[in-house]
């Protein structure tokens, strides 16, 4: 049994959330699994219905119950961002265990966050040892890592078993192109259907696609505003063109084109030739971004 | 070139090996070179997942065919404001904890969470007479799914 347990022990994926609930829970909790269980979208839709419910027992312990808005934040890989956490997000609001969830995701490349810091600790912790004898003294390594007890885990825990998420939506997923590139995605509830809604970046106002003027009063009305594109404008990666133009200080390309200063025409002159290459830029981008999604999802480790 | 062929030199000298036995700079260039697929440094775009925005827009900065002034001006412009972009979505971030701490009548109104995972290589743990590290297209004994219920 020992012997197996160091064999099967040799590989850990181990995941921290950082959850703020009110003002008293500001904790992390680490996940971890052995090296037979792979990663990808089952794992993470696991793990988020394990915080969920985790996050509901240390509340009840307080004697307060699961808000009804939920803010979660990702990097983006392909793990995170998928059709299955998204329908996972869908059926949580058409169960009505949340009013409205929020998912937001930082930028390719610009992921490091606090949770990061965590794992280098970990990670020296890890290093440090000569021999991990136990699933139990590896949990407890985790467990103590960090010296100031406040950081340390309040949830420390083994996932075991991960269900089959993917094979479980599969006949409900809708195929919408381009999900990837959006950053900011919001599920709501609407004649007791989830709805999602995306903006390519936090600071835009208006979620799209743009609610109907008109109430819409049956289900039939609603499955007449599918979305099967995320529609992508060029420079969409820093949000649209007119973003870049009022950074090159060019206000209105009308107006723009009438005025005889020198600077500004040279700016505008400029930006014109060099406008094709940098729709190449975020074209190679956007390519690139896209195929390590692909590559995140269909390879098992991430 | 000239640090690699340093340390080449710090090396065989450290091997004691005779003056004979090791290549000079311009022979250890040419084999370098035609090595040219066999490496890759860690700065090189794909060693690691950096952002690919930046990257291109570095690239194009560093491309000769890009000489005039205000052309360079706009591909910084660019790629600050993708930076621009970026920091935001980071403020947002802090915005939603800091909101997910308030509380009406005892109840919080929202919970934040913030999930990562960690490479798999940084958990791999030490093991005893075994090769330490693995890399991911070594591993094939994975279990793809646990069904245990239809």
């Amino acid at each position: 049994m020992f012997i197996r347990s160091v064999i099967w022990f040799y590989y850990i994926c181990y995941t921290a959330c950082e959850v703020v609930c009110g003002s008293k829970i500001d904790q992390v909790f680490l996940y971890y699994t052995d090296n037979l269980v792979s990663s990808g979208a089952n794992f993470m839709c696991q793990v988020i219905l394990s915080v969920i419910e985790d996050l509901t027992k240390v509340l009840q312990s307080m004697d307060q119950n699961l808000p009804l808005k939920a803010l979660f934040q990702f990097d983006n890989s392909g793990e995170n961002k998928n059709k299955e956490v998204n329908a996972l997000m869908s059926t949580l609001i058409e169960k009505v265990y949340f009013d409205e969830i929020h998912c937001n995701f930082l930028v390719v490349g610009h992921t490091h966050c606090s949770v990061d810091q965590y794992f280098g600790v970990c990670t020296k912790k890890i290093k440090a040892q000569w021999w991990i004898g136990s699933p139990l003294s590896f949990q407890n390594l985790l467990l103590t890592a960090h010296s100031d007890p406040t950081r340390r885990p309040t949830i420390n825990r083994q996932i075991y078993v991960i269900y089959d998420f993917r094979t479980f939506f599969q006949p409900i997923l809708n195929k919408i192109a381009w999900c990837q590139v959006p950053h900011c995605f919001k599920f709501t509830r609407c004649l007791g259907k989830a709805i999602m809604q995306y903006k390519m970046f936090s600071p835009n106002l208006i979620w799209l696609p743009k609610a109907p003027d008109t109430v819409i009063r049956t289900q039939s009305e609603l499955w007449q505003h599918p979305v099967e594109k995320i529609r992508l404008g060029s420079f969409c990666v820093v949000n649209n063109e007119e973003e870049l133009e009022k950074s090159l200080s060019i206000y209105d390309r009308k107006i723009t084109e009438g005025v005889h200063k020198p600077a500004l025409l040279t700016i505008v002159e400029s930006f014109t030739s060099i406008r094709p290459l940098l729709v190449l830029l975020e074209q190679d981008a956007l390519i690139q971004q896209q195929s390590r999604y692909d590559f995140c999802r269909l390879f098992k480790f991430n | 070139m000239t640090t690699f062929f340093e340390e080449y030199l710090a090396f065989c000298t450290a091997e004691q090996l005779s003056p004979n036995q090791y290549a000079k700079e311009e022979t250890f260039r040419k084999v370098f070179l035609t090595m040219d697929n066999e490496f890759r440094l860690i700065t090189a775009k794909g060693s690691m997942p950096t952002c690919d925005i930046c990257n291109n827009a570095n690239d194009l900065l560093r491309s000769l065919e890009i000489r005039d002034q205000s052309s360079r001006e706009i591909i910084l412009k660019f790629k600050r404001l993708h930076l621009q972009q970026q920091m935001e979505e980071r403020q947002y971030m802090e915005k939603n904890r800091m909101e997910s701490r308030m509380e009406s009548a005892g109840q919080p109104d929202q919970f934040f969470c913030l999930i990562d995972a960690m490479t798999c290589s940084r958990g791999d743990v030490p093991q005893v007479g075994g090769k330490h590290r693995q890399s991911k297209s070594e591993i094939t004994h994975t279990i793809e799914n646990r069904v245990i219920g239809e």
